[in-house]
């Protein structure tokens, strides 16, 4: 009964949303059609539609277009520009009394290794790979939480009360809960996360071009099969190259010390003591060192699967040595030791030794037992006609 | 028993159910003991084990309890690991031990009269020769099953508990373990599945199952024809005594 309660107080507080409240300058004249669209000069589809539902819900819903789209002065637009999201708004911040802005995050996030420029203020080679913040921060709705007790996504009816006891506009309290609590957790699941992370790392082309490796084996780690199986103790990607003291706009390259995984912080990293999951809180220099998830070197078992086909094909036509994997790459490449690279020749030789072992006997095994099938039949045979 | 038995056996050949079938003893009380706790724990393993290298598609089937199902799966391959490993010691013990355990031993020793059978074997199967070679107590199949057991639960025994302490260790030796331990595992289930489920259930006669792992008991006429050595070794020391 109380469900029903709230869940019908849910739904009228959903009603009592003013479509569109901010919008002063009547952009949902045009905006709210749903076709509307052009296809650009390069053939890309544009959408300018705008949701009247959605929108106020989303982490932008009370600002008014003009906020970010500062540059529309006239019907039609023409030269519009891409919206910055290091304009300031007009919306002023409680915590400084100053007009807010995005841009003291992307001025940490320009330092990054993401960043598009380097130190010296220059534009870096290939930029344009590089992810602005819509490639991650894509447009979405609020994902507030449930309150203390039961953890969960939407909003608990009975703490939205309590902020409502002083702060009397329904509408203001409401999206500060929703904002409020979206920031308290990560909103994309540790799948989406990695499939974020990914669509980049593991791309070649594109790390070839900025001298990096691909993630090729996060995939056959165990870290990976906890994620599939939803473990909420799993690690994704931010887990550990933005961990609790970092900053995920903040990641740095593993050579620079103030990276999660400086050869210094690994340690740290991999005990995870000040972290919401529960990782290697006993680990040692000797066990957090090392490569993770490297390019190539595939020690995962079930890869060979496709892959071994795909190999099988290019070693018959001639395109590739056998075992030519082993010898391919440089141990100055990739930031790989000397000593790693052989531990990871060794890993390589266990791999291809074991294959062997699971063919040869196994098939050995297969024709013995076919063998034994026809002499036990020829046996059974001949025992019947001496009977 | 013997009518308690034809109840529930289907087919049985006409010497088993003669009343003057004799039986002899094939499995004691603590050999089956020890076998029930390794099938049972090493399927829970196997099981629990591959579940971690299941295609995604697989994982639909546990939807939504798929977080459930990886909390237990974990749990459980340890418990059955533990168990397994307490069977080790178990066999251990007993072979050194007790009377039938060192007895049970000396028969498992290969030696080079297991060469020669295979060979001889090999050419029976071929119709090169027209006689099977005369099996003692364990034939060379069951002998290379079982030590090949003995070698793959140690090293998969090892690499566990190296994987399960890896905090303790480099990481080399974690990727080595991983590698191993999944290797191993691919290995002992492909050889379990090809080599002992042909020998005591496909096997023609044999279907669906030998009865030696639950009673223990191994009908004379079977003896004579699988262990004709071991069946004259009987007959002749009942003879002197």
């Amino acid at each position: 009964m109380t469900a029903l309660i709230y869940a019908l107080a849910a739904g009228s507080l959903l009603l009592a949303v003013p479509i569109l409240a901010a919008d002063v300058e009547n952009c949902a004249l045009c905006h709210k059609y749903s076709g509307l669209g052009r296809i650009d000069e390069n053939g890309k589809k544009r959408l300018y539609y705008v949701n009247e539902q959605l929108y106020p819900q989303t982490v932008h819903g009370k600002l008014r277009c003009k906020e970010c789209h500062a540059d529309i002065e006239k019907y039609p637009h023409v030269n519009t520009k891409k919206v910055d999201c290091a304009t300031v708004c007009h919306l002023t911040d409680p915590s400084t009394d100053q007009h807010f802005s995005h841009a003291p995050m992307i001025e940490k996030y320009e330092l990054s290794v993401h960043g598009e420029k380097d130190p010296e203020g220059k534009l870096k080679e290939y930029a344009e790979d590089l992810p602005s913040c819509t490639y991650c921060h894509e447009t979405r709705v609020h994902q507030p939480l449930y309150g203390p007790g039961r953890e969960g996504r939407g909003i608990a009816l009975e703490i939205l009360d309590r902020c409502l006891g002083c702060h009397q506009d329904n509408q203001w309290t409401r999206a500060f809960y929703n904002h409020f609590t979206d920031r308290l957790h990560q909103s994309r699941t540790s799948r989406k996360m990695v499939e974020l992370c990914t669509s980049c790392h593991e791309d070649e082309e594109k790390m070839a071009r900025h001298n990096l490796t691909v993630t090729g084996t996060f995939h056959d780690t165990f870290h990976w099969q906890s994620i599939k199986y939803g473990d909420p103790n799993a690690p994704n990607c931010i887990t550990c190259h933005a961990p609790v003291g970092y900053f995920s706009h903040q990641i740095m390259p593993r050579s620079d010390p103030r990276s999660s995984i400086h050869p210094d912080n690994l340690v740290q990293t991999c005990a995870n003591l000040d972290g919401l999951q529960t990782c290697h809180p006993n680990s040692t220099a000797a066990f957090a060192q090392g490569k993770i998830h490297p390019a190539r070197f595939k020690t995962g078992v079930f890869e060979f699967k496709m892959e071994g086909l795909e190999r099988l094909r290019k070693i018959t036509k001639g395109e590739m040595k056998p075992f030519q994997e082993i010898q391919v790459q440089k141990p100055a490449s990739d930031g790989m030791s000397r000593f790693e690279y052989y531990q990871q020749i060794i890993l390589q030789l266990i791999k291809y030794f074991y294959m062997l072992l699971i063919g040869g006997l196994i098939s050995f095994m297969i024709i013995h037992q076919i063998l034994d099938y026809f002499a036990t039949r020829r046996e059974m045979k001949e025992g019947e006609t001496h009977r | 028993m013997n009518k308690n038995r034809e109840s529930w056996t289907i087919g049985t050949p006409e010497s088993y159910r003669a009343k003057e079938e004799v039986y002899y003893i094939r499995m004691n009380l603590h050999e089956r003991c020890q076998h029930h706790l390794v099938w049972s724990t090493f399927i829970i393993l196997a099981v629990t084990g591959f579940m971690v290298e299941f295609p995604e598609k697989w994982l639909l089937w546990f939807d939504p309890y798929r977080e459930t199902v990886f909390y237990w799966r974990g749990l459980l391959h340890r418990i059955a690991a533990i168990i397994m490993v307490l069977n080790i010691f178990y066999q251990a013990v007993y072979l050194a031990l007790s009377a039938a355990g060192r007895s049970y031993f000396k028969a498992m020793i290969p030696g080079l009269k297991d060469g020669k059978d295979f060979l001889q074997n090999m050419s029976y199967y071929l119709k090169l020769k027209s006689d099977k070679p005369l099996f003692d107590r364990f034939n060379y199949k069951e002998k290379l099953e079982y030590w090949t057991g003995w070698i793959g639960n140690i090293i998969i025994t090892l690499t566990g508990f190296l994987l399960w302490y890896q905090e303790y260790f480099p990481k080399f030796v974690f990727d080595l373990s991983i590698l191993i331990h999944t290797m191993e595992a691919i290995l002992a289930s492909c050889a379990i599945m090809v080599w002992h489920f042909y020998e005591v259930h496909l096997k023609p006669g044999k279907f669906p199952m030998s009865t030696i792992w639950l009673d223990g008991r191994i009908p004379e006429h079977e003896l004579k024809e699988e262990h004709p050595l071991q069946y004259q070794h009987i007959k002749s020391e009942t003879a002197i005594s």
